[in-house]
């Protein structure tokens, strides 16, 4: 096979150009707010809210308006959950939130499968952007827009509550309002990753790049972008790869990311050994 | 009880039957202070006795009942001080953050809105970095947190206090796990500070180090015990306790 028909036949079709666009959409945004998400501690958050967010997304798109408005609704719909369970019902957080994101999602899957939407269930989990619309990206491309603005706008102070959020507090910095944008950012995410690479996979696509930039203790004000230049490469190949052994393009996108995290662990033993014994031959 | 009256100074910050919370618990009760500027105050006491409450409370972060007057203005609870910093333990932060030392005393610029945003990037800089100076750490500002000695990190957590010009600088416990060449750089900071008219207050479990450098101790059992010149306050330490002994948790 030439690179000419690896690299640029398969985007001779216009689905093929779509799922690209809206792939490169999710690849950029989900490493940003990822990155925010690991450095404050809300993997497992992020994992949930994507799993959560599947009835809103279901009943928005039923009644024919908004996903994002669909999928804020439920994000805000779980954190009160999570609140209730936290204070009224003493039970730990990372109990609360597997608790509420579980019944949230079965919710969906059961909502979907009475459904007569032409999207599948599968569509949800594993993403099909070769079916996205130029009205998809259009939508989507002004979601992101807005969170990547977000992002920026909330740099200073996310960034002081990830580090000491009591040291924040005490120079008037409202934590709770900069966690409050970092997951309704978050939840945003959640519906780019839906058009692209599916709930199931959209915490791949947030959170590996961001592990790879730590992986080669990339100070925070690069890795952030290093981050998301990682991401939209993961989109990109995994796009290539799916039409190429016609996988879906959710999985190939995750495994992407994922051979990508495993290549620079590697990279970095290799490199940490190979400093060592240089060193002890200095000695 | 010893105590310390403040003479022919105004004094810059004063607490009136000043009883701290941690939730509905009483950390510590009634305290009467008054502070004047460039004291070099440490808190003592043992584990449990209040200290790190207390600063807490002055830094707006723990609930307290009765009166706070900064500056002659009444503060109220869970509303922060611009004039008052504050350096936490350095083991409750998170130092597995890929960020640089600069990017640490950036974020003390976090809580003033008139200066977030990129457009003010390169103004915040220079207050950073100046701060840096001001800590004699110019040379860790492009150092990530990962290869910063404890001594180096405790000056860098000054200076993102120093960064918005506080009059009175709260520490909790800056020595901990510091030796001796470190601890002494960051005396001496405090010193200076201090002398350029800063008030300092500090939690510190170094007794020797409190009788050798602060001007005025404050000694701590869930209440005050004593308040004076440290080689006055230190030895009740140990003629209190049995006070001590039940507090001790």
């Amino acid at each position: 096979m030439s690179l000419y028909s690896f690299f640029i036949e398969p985007f001779a079709y216009e689905f093929m150009r779509n799922a690209l666009f809206i792939s490169i959409l999710a690849g950029t945004v989900a490493p940003l707010t990822g990155y925010w998400a690991l450095s404050r501690r809300m993997v497992y958050l992020t994992d949930a809210m994507s799993h959560s967010v599947l009835p809103g997304v279901i009943i928005a798109s039923m009644l024919g308006i908004s996903i994002l408005s669909g999928a804020l609704v439920t994000a805000l719909v779980l954190a009160i959950l999570v609140s209730a369970m936290v204070r009224k019902g003493n039970s730990s957080e990372d109990g609360a939130v597997g608790v509420a994101s579980q019944s949230l999602f079965a919710l969906g899957v059961v909502l979907a499968s009475r459904s007569t939407d032409s999207k599948s269930l599968s569509h949800y989990l594993f993403g099909n952007p070769l079916s996205a619309t130029y009205s998809d990206i259009f939508q989507l491309g002004l979601t992101a827009l807005l969170i990547i603005s977000l992002m920026l706008w909330a740099h200073p102070r996310l960034l002081a509550v990830a580090f000491d959020p009591e040291h924040a507090s005490a120079i008037g910095v409202k934590v709770g309002r900069a966690d409050a944008i970092l997951i309704l950012a978050l939840a945003g995410t959640t519906v780019i990753g839906l058009g692209s690479v599916g709930v199931l996979m959209t915490i791949s696509l947030s959170v590996g790049p961001a592990v790879i930039t730590r992986i080669f203790s990339i100070d925070i004000s690069r890795a952030r972008f290093i981050a998301m230049g990682i991401g939209i490469f993961s989109s990109s190949v995994g796009v290539l790869f799916s039409y190429h052994l016609a996988i879906p393009v959710g999985p190939a996108v995750a495994l992407t990311c994922s051979i990508m995290i495993a290549i620079s662990f590697i990279v970095r033993s290799a490199s940490s050994r190979s400093t060592n014994s240089r060193l002890q031959v200095s000695v | 009880m010893i105590s310390l009256e403040i003479v022919g100074q105004q004094p810059i910050l004063e607490l009136s039957n000043y009883s701290v919370y941690r939730g509905k618990f009483c950390a510590v009760n009634e305290l009467n202070l008054k502070f004047a500027p460039g004291e070099l105050v440490a808190l003592s006491g043992r584990n449990g006795a209040g200290k790190s409450s207390l600063l807490l409370a002055i830094a707006g972060l723990a609930s307290f009942k009765g009166s706070m007057r900064f500056k002659e203005s009444e503060c109220h609870h869970g509303h922060h001080q611009p004039g008052i910093g504050y350096v936490p333990q350095r083991a409750n932060l998170r130092w597995d953050l890929p960020l640089r030392a600069i990017d640490v005393v950036l974020t003390g610029t976090s809580g003033d809105h008139h200066l977030t945003g990129y457009k003010n990037r390169s103004r915040r800089e220079k207050l950073a970095w100046d701060a840096l100076e001001s800590v004699d750490a110019l040379d860790l500002g492009n150092r990530l947190l990962s290869t910063l000695s404890g001594g180096q990190a405790q000056r860098v957590l000054i200076a993102r206090s120093l960064v918005s010009k506080p009059e009175v600088l709260l520490l909790d416990e800056p020595l901990s796990g510091l030796d001796e060449p470190s601890g002494q750089r960051v005396l001496d900071l405090l010193k200076k500070r201090s002398q350029e008219g800063t008030l300092v207050i500090a939690a510190m479990h170094e007794l020797d180090v409190v009788q050798g450098h602060f001007s005025r101790a404050i000694l701590l059992a869930g209440g005050l015990l004593a308040d004076g010149r440290p080689e006055k306050v230190i030895p009740t330490l140990y003629t209190n306790i049995d006070q001590l002994e039940k507090i001790d948790l």
